[in-house]
């Protein structure tokens, strides 16, 4: 190839990529940037869970606390499992609720640059 | 290459875990300035879409502070539709570009793949195709491309020199060069040169080597399960493919398998990193405290002042990583699994024990355990502490019963017992109850405590194999690592000597001190030993050349040669001259005998280069002759030149073995503490002379021990210790047969035919064959002659006078003397005995009363004459 004509296909290439890269953005965004966001929520979600340690009161529900095996010990222990139970389980609807914020406003935000810029003007 | 010729190329690819690699990335010189043009341009977009994304948080956050001040709602829609807030909005936009475009770039490079365990991949019907340059690191890909360029400009195709020569600008390359003591500008120089040579024409074959190097370094990074092809990566496929580059790194003394180590050294530091990150953060869901997560343990007040908490050391970030153990700690874990609970981690002082209790409690924190295991604290019981200020009777099995109730009723406590056989025989003062370990044994078995206890295999065997305690615990055998893996543990701990001394170790002196301690050092263990010397040496460079030097493998040498009395650094040109003139250098201390002399000069010689088996002795050798030939002068001068001094010689007189029970003298009896003469004398001092004086003399039994320890350079002893003997010259002299070679000697035979008949006939009485088979070397030694004794006569005046100069008194001996001297001590049968009987008789005596009475004093001069007279040379006064 010559140089003026390599010139032109590199201008030809370059022009066409940076048209592709624009217009894939939006699709990008509504699909695999999407699961890129949600994933990562999941991940954080999962996090509150293990810090909680939701799975490991759950699973030791019936078992005594402090190695008291008599019967009040038990009910006693088992009501206080319940409670704490009870508890971390709102906290844990909390934190989810504010994780599951982030992939809302991930949604919406160009939505709204969008509507803001082009629509009400 | 131009564009076509690639797309042939690529079609290449290879398979691995099942899926074709292929190489996507063009090489030309339009694509290479297309993709730094579009770096540019990207750039620049980004740095405007900060400034603009900035700008707008900067409006919002003063149209908020506006809306506060005026005391307008914020949910009323009409404050939002002020004309300044679209740069706002376009910040806004202009934000999730950004997002969009780092994201992208990000998903663009490949992890390398993972290597599966499973055969399923390969039997998928599709066969995935993997682009590797995605995996490839930014530095990595713009030395190729710059390596690309250079080729152009030079009309040349792409070669793997290219590479090698753009790899130099790059700081861990030169790291790595350093750390293999490559002069790096000699070397820089070299490659370069070879680089003008490449044709200068542009062909398919090059393609193809180029191809397969990147492939190749691809492979490699999936090898040692990197995440991306680094540079490293990059510098091994290259030397790898190139048989130029290897024979020009062999010239500087690096082959490829150091070349490899060295890059691994290099990757494991990152791998360390990447490790300790991950345990960072595994680490924060772990308890703080004593309770587990489920809230079912108790407080062990008790059991936690007679122990340390491992997880929470490990949790704190205290306990350092274990390297390379995953083998004995799966076995560990697998025993537990399996349900018997209590192990012994059996291994010798140094090898790493203690490491491996820290790696499982790391394992703990981050719960990568078996079910068993987990939420668990992993704490080490101190015995010591346990039996300090235990005065009363009873009171420590009264700790010892707290301690076990606590710990079942905690009901989360894993156990570890450092030197568990201390347990034996433990009892409190005044009881003569069972001891401490059968109540361990007792409790570990009947309430399934788990428990992970270490000792070494002497204690084993001693305290434990017959003890219950020994029967509970099963055994994990924790063995000394092999170099390569030694290397690889002390590469994970360098680090910090190197910042502690502030010294930069080269791959050599790794090597060395890991495989000279390994010969040298016997009673200690690697890695340990290897990173003790390691200090040291970092130490003494420290002092000696100031900070930031590179120590290097010739230093570790010096270090253990200082530490062992042995010769272990190169032989420099002053020793190299010394050793090609042995001979004449012992002649100056031995009178005639040219064939022993020879023989056991060139024994030297090649233990010095190291060209001898390095698992037996240095060299065996029987001497044979009559009294007073020198025998045992040679085997002294030996010692002297090659082991530093006549004090590093072992010599034992044979005639004090003559009997069966002699054998238990030499290498101990379990009744006799253990330790034998010849063993605890060579163990002590692997590097000496060993001469047996009169061999024959000894019990034919002893012989046939000599016979295993001649051979394969070893002993057991009766503690089962191995005493190492490939360090030692052996000598053994005999007067056997000493009548027949005077008698064959007057018969005028020649020295071949009197040594024939030795060995076939006259020796037999005395010697098994085998026993004389092992010698490499059996040296007759001729009876003196008149002649010889002259010459002795003159070297024994030599040492009187040197120990008259001490008073400052010269001597001097005329011809005559020495003469007549010669004539009154030579004794054809007792060799120089008689002689040195006469000197003693004849000048220090005459000297003694001399100097007793005054006649002598200092500065003067004495002349000893014919007929024994001395004649003093009065000095001037002052």
């Amino acid at each position: 190839m010559k140089t003026g004509e390599q010139t032109l296909f590199s201008a030809k290439s370059i022009s066409l990529a940076i048209i592709k890269h624009i217009f894939y953005w939006p699709l990008w965004w509504y699909s695999g940037g999407f699961l890129i966001i949600l994933k990562n929520t999941f991940k954080k979600i999962a996090g509150a869970w293990i810090g909680l340690a939701l799975d490991v009161w759950l699973k030791n529900i019936f078992r005594p606390m402090y190695g008291q095996y008599d019967a009040a010990s038990r009910i006693i222990s088992f009501l206080m499992r319940v409670v704490q139970i009870i508890f971390r389980f709102i906290i844990m609807a909390i934190i989810s609720a504010f994780i599951l914020l982030i992939p809302i406003i991930y949604l919406g935000l160009p939505l709204a640059a969008v509507w803001q810029l082009f629509i009400i003007k | 290459m131009d564009l076509q010729n690639f797309e042939n190329l690529s079609s290449e690819y290879l398979e691995l875990e099942g899926r074709q690699l292929y190489w996507g990335r063009e090489f030309s010189k339009q694509a290479i300035f297309y993709r730094s043009l579009e770096k540019i341009i990207k750039l620049i977009i980004r740095l405007a879409l900060f400034a603009l994304g900035f700008y707008g948080l900067y409006i919002l956050a003063n149209h908020l502070w506006l809306l506060s001040q005026s005391g307008q709602s914020f949910f009323n829609s009409a404050v939002w539709q002020e004309d300044y807030l679209k740069y706002f909005w376009w910040s806004v936009l202009g934000w999730c570009y950004l997002f969009y475009s780092f994201i992208l770039d990000s998903r663009k490079s490949l992890r390398v793949v993972k290597k599966s365990f499973k055969q399923a991949a390969a039997a998928k019907k599709k066969v995935k195709r993997i682009e590797i340059s995605k995996s490839f690191s930014h530095e990595a890909l713009k030395i190729l491309d710059k390596a690309y360029l250079k080729s152009l400009a030079n009309g040349q195709s792409l070669d793997p020199l290219h590479i090698l020569a753009g790899l130099f600008a790059n700081n861990k390359i030169v790291n790595t060069m350093v750390r293999l003591s490559l002069p790096f500008k000699n070397f820089e120089k070299v490659i370069g040169s070879l680089v003008k040579k490449l044709p200068q024409t542009e062909g398919q074959e090059a393609g193809s080597k180029i191809l397969k190097t990147l492939s190749l370094a691809y492979f490699l990074a999936y090898q040692s399960s990197s995440s991306q092809v680094t540079v490293l990566d990059f510098l091994e496929a290259v030397i790898k493919q190139d048989k130029v580059i290897q024979d020009v790194l062999f010239d500087y003394k690096v082959t490829e398998e150091m070349m490899a180590n060295a890059i691994k050294w290099a990757k494991i530091n990152k791998v360390l990193l990447e490790r300790y990150q991950r345990h960072r953060t595994k680490a924060a869901f772990k308890p703080k405290g004593a309770m587990d997560r489920a809230m079912t343990a108790l407080a062990t007040p008790v059991l936690d002042s007679f122990s340390e908490d491992l997880t929470i050391l490990s949790r704190a970030g205290y306990l350092p990583l274990c390297i390379a153990r995953e083998k004995e700690i799966n076995e560990v874990f697998n025993i537990i699994q399996g349900g018997r609970n209590s192990v012994v981690l059996t291994g010798l002082p140094g090898v790493g024990k203690s490491n491996v209790v820290e790696g499982i409690a790391n394992l703990m924190v981050e719960e990568e355990v078996p079910k068993v295991m987990k939420d668990k604290r992993f704490v080490s019981l101190s015995i010591s502490r346990l039996v300090s200020g235990a005065a009363r009777s009873g009171e420590l099995e009264q700790r010892v019963m707290i301690i076990m109730q606590e710990i079942i009723r905690a009901g989360n406590i894993i156990l570890h017992i450092d030197d568990v056989h201390n347990l034996v025989g433990l009892t409190s003062a005044g009881t003569e109850n069972i001891d401490l370990s059968e109540m361990f044994a007792d409790f570990l078995t009947k309430k399934n405590l788990i428990t992970i206890a270490a000792t070494t295999p002497a204690d084993y065997i001693k305290y434990l194999e017959n003890n219950p305690l020994g029967q509970v615990l099963e055994k994990v055998i924790i063995d000394e690592p092999d170099d390569n893996r030694a290397i690889q543990m002390v590469e994970a701990q360098v680090g910090f000597i190197e910042g502690k001394h502030q010294a930069f170790f080269t791959y050599e002196a790794l090597d060395k001190a890991v495989k000279l301690s390994r010969r040298y050092i016997p009673d200690h263990y690697l890695p340990d030993k290897a990173i003790k010397i390691l200090e040291e040496t970092a130490m003494a460079v420290l002092q000696e050349k100031g900070k930031n030097q590179i120590v290097a493998g010739e230093d570790i040498a010096r270090v253990i040669s200082h530490k062992t009395n042995i010769p272990l650094t190169e032989v420099s040109h002053d020793e190299s001259e010394k050793l090609l003139h042995l001979e004449e250098r012992i002649h100056q201390r031995l009178i005639n005998q040219e064939e022993a002399v020879n023989l056991v000069a060139a024994a030297l010689r090649r233990a010095r280069a190291e060209l001898r088996d390095v698992n037996r002795p240095i060299v065996n050798l029987l001497f044979l002759g009559p009294t007073g030939v020198g025998k045992t002068e040679l085997a002294k001068t030996v010692a002297q030149i090659y082991f530093g001094s006549e004090d590093n010689m072992i010599r034992l007189d044979m005639s004090e073995y003559q009997l069966k029970e002699s054998v238990n003298k030499m290498i101990g009896s379990k009744e006799s503490g253990g330790t034998g003469i010849l063993t605890e004398a060579v163990r002590k001092r692997p590097f000496a002379l060993l001469l047996f004086d009169e061999i024959e003399k000894a019990h034919p039994d002893i012989l046939n021990l000599f016979l295993q320890m001649m051979d394969d350079g070893r002993l057991t002893d009766a503690l089962g210790r191995t005493v190492d003997f490939s360090n030692t010259i052996i000598i053994g002299t005999s007067n056997a047969a000493a009548h027949f070679i005077q008698d064959s000697i007057r018969a005028g035979k020649t020295m071949d035919e009197i040594k024939n008949q030795l060995i076939q006939e006259e020796l037999r009485q005395y010697f098994k064959p085998e026993f004389l088979n092992r010698f490499d070397g059996t040296v007759v030694f001729k009876p003196l002659s008149q002649v010889h004794i002259k010459q002795i006569a003159g070297l024994l005046l030599a040492q009187v006078k040197k120990r008259l100069i001490n008073k400052g008194i010269y001597l001097e001996a005329t011809d005559e003397a020495v003469e007549e001297l010669a004539q009154a001590g030579f004794d054809p049968t007792f060799g120089a005995r008689p002689l040195k009987r006469v000197i003693q008789d004849r000048v220090d005596n005459a000297l003694a009363n001399h100097l007793l009475t005054g006649k002598i004093g200092r500065r003067d001069k004495v002349i000893l004459e014919k007929g024994g007279e001395l004649r003093v040379e009065k000095a001037t006064k002052f």
